[in-house]
């Protein structure tokens, strides 16, 4: 099997790599877990990144910084915060061993809009990107909004290189589920939750090709936040909480599941989480 | 055709050979004899292409032959042959974990990967490390013994060494 490439490069600098990209048909390429798997066929040549020493899980400051080559591997293997659970629990969910291996952070942001996990975890902790894009003297580091920066892979408006996502580390706790049709399959839907000083933070994935991708809950989380300030007796909450995330959960119908569906496997994984969250941290918000 | 010259060392031997840029490493393994490594999916889902690049088991299927120039690859090959089987590929024989063969290269690799990290793998260890292999014929159960079977031979052969 081969690719139709003209040229391979592996940069040594930012500053190298983000010129090597100014070519038509040139992708960055980490890992390359999906080189072989989404059509590439005008692909012409690539610029690996495995030089640029990207890599790493680093605490600075208060935040977490996670570097965009980081496998997911690296990341299950990592010493997180205790709020940040949900980081090793999305590694893990890639059971895949080889995949896990060799798939990284970066990569798994810088696909189309059938990507999951991962950018579902990054969206519900709060994370922004750190990407180097091309400036008048060199390398410029920009720090982007997530969703921001899905919306230009998605859309085909995405520039530079995400080189790394930096994590509020005062998050008190996280948690991350997906359903998924066997141990090796992509997520037919995920969520995630975060909970810190900022309140409760929801996002889920509707993955698949055309598929909207990673969403935040605003609704669901401030309903979700009211609920863990004044954790509720009784089990009503769920089915109310339920109506809330079903009122903002995008649907999406494609081979492997239709469209309520999905919703509905989204809207328990969410409700699901809450409870999670609430045995262990109700009345700490 | 444009090509790279792949230099890296496989199996223990180092090499340099000129392959077109878009090849990928199961083909390169494979057009130099080491017809071990099966291409299966080609999409790194069944495990089949698995060989270990600096000790970690990865799929060649989807790695670009480009991106594993200039590191330690291992294959099947390099593991064990007919005439002096890895414990681990004895343990597979012996465990009756082979039917038509052809997912077995990767699994053993998968289990070497395994036995690297955690020599004493409970079942779950197990089925985990063999979650991207898929086989069609064993039903997997007799893996997962081969695998218990290889840690308790690959554990003495290591005491006995000692």
């Amino acid at each position: 099997m081969y690719l139709d490439l003209e040229t391979y490069a592996r940069p040594a600098s930012l500053a190298d790599a983000l010129a090597l990209l100014k070519a038509p048909g040139t992708a960055a390429v980490a890992g390359g877990t999906h080189l072989n798997v989404h059509g590439h066929e005008r692909l012409r040549a690539v610029v690996d990144l495995q030089g640029l020493g990207l890599g790493g899980v680093s605490e600075e400051g208060s935040s977490l910084r996670v570097g965009a080559t980081t496998t997911l591997s690296e990341l299950l293997a990592a010493e997180l915060p205790a709020g940040l659970a949900a980081l090793g629990q999305v590694a893990d969910a890639e059971k895949n061993r080889a995949v896990r291996n060799r798939s990284t952070v970066g990569g798994r942001l810088s696909r189309d809009r059938s990507n999951g996990r991962v950018a579902t975890v990054l969206e519900a902790l709060e994370a922004e990107l750190e990407v180097a894009a091309e400036g008048p003297e060199g390398p410029t580091r920009l720090h982007l909004h997530l969703r921001d920066r899905l919306h230009d892979v998605a859309t085909g408006a995405a520039a530079g290189i995400v080189i790394g996502a930096w994590i509020p580390a005062d998050l008190r706790w996280s948690s991350y589920l997906s359903a998924q049709l066997s141990a090796v399959d992509a997520p037919t839907t995920d969520a995630a939750l975060s909970v810190g000083p900022r309140g409760v933070h929801i996002a889920t994935g509707c993955h698949g090709a055309n598929a909207a991708g990673t969403v935040a809950l605003p609704a669901t989380s401030t309903a979700a936040t009211v609920l863990l300030a004044d954790p509720p007796t009784g089990d009503g909450w769920r089915a109310e909480l339920r109506e809330v995330a079903l009122s903002e959960i995008p649907t999406h119908t494609d081979a492997l599941a239709g469209g309520d569906y999905r919703r509905d496997v989204a809207a328990t994984l969410v409700v699901r989480l809450v409870a999670a969250c609430l045995a262990e941290n109700g009345g700490a918000a | 055709m444009s090509t790279i010259t792949f230099k890296a060392v496989v199996n223990g031997a180092a090499v340099s050979w000129e392959v077109p840029v878009g090849e990928f490493l199961t083909e390169t393994l494979r057009n130099h004899g080491l017809i071990g490594t099966k291409r299966g999916c080609e999409s790194g889902d069944c495990g089949a292409c698995a060989v270990l690049l600096d000790g970690v088991e990865v799929n060649s299927c989807v790695l670009l032959s480009a991106q594993a120039s200039g590191h330690d690859i291992v294959t099947i090959e390099g593991i064990g042959d007919a005439r002096a089987p890895h414990p681990i590929q004895q343990a597979y024989v012996d465990a009756g974990a082979i039917q038509c063969g052809f997912c077995t290269p990767g699994m053993i690799v998968a289990t070497k990967a395994l036995l690297e990290e955690n020599a004493t793998p409970s079942r779950d260890d197990a089925r985990h490390a063999l979650a991207g292999h898929l086989c069609r014929c064993t039903g997997y159960v007799k893996c997962l013994d081969a695998i218990e079977l290889a840690a308790e031979r690959v554990g003495d052969a290591t005491k006995g060494g000692a």
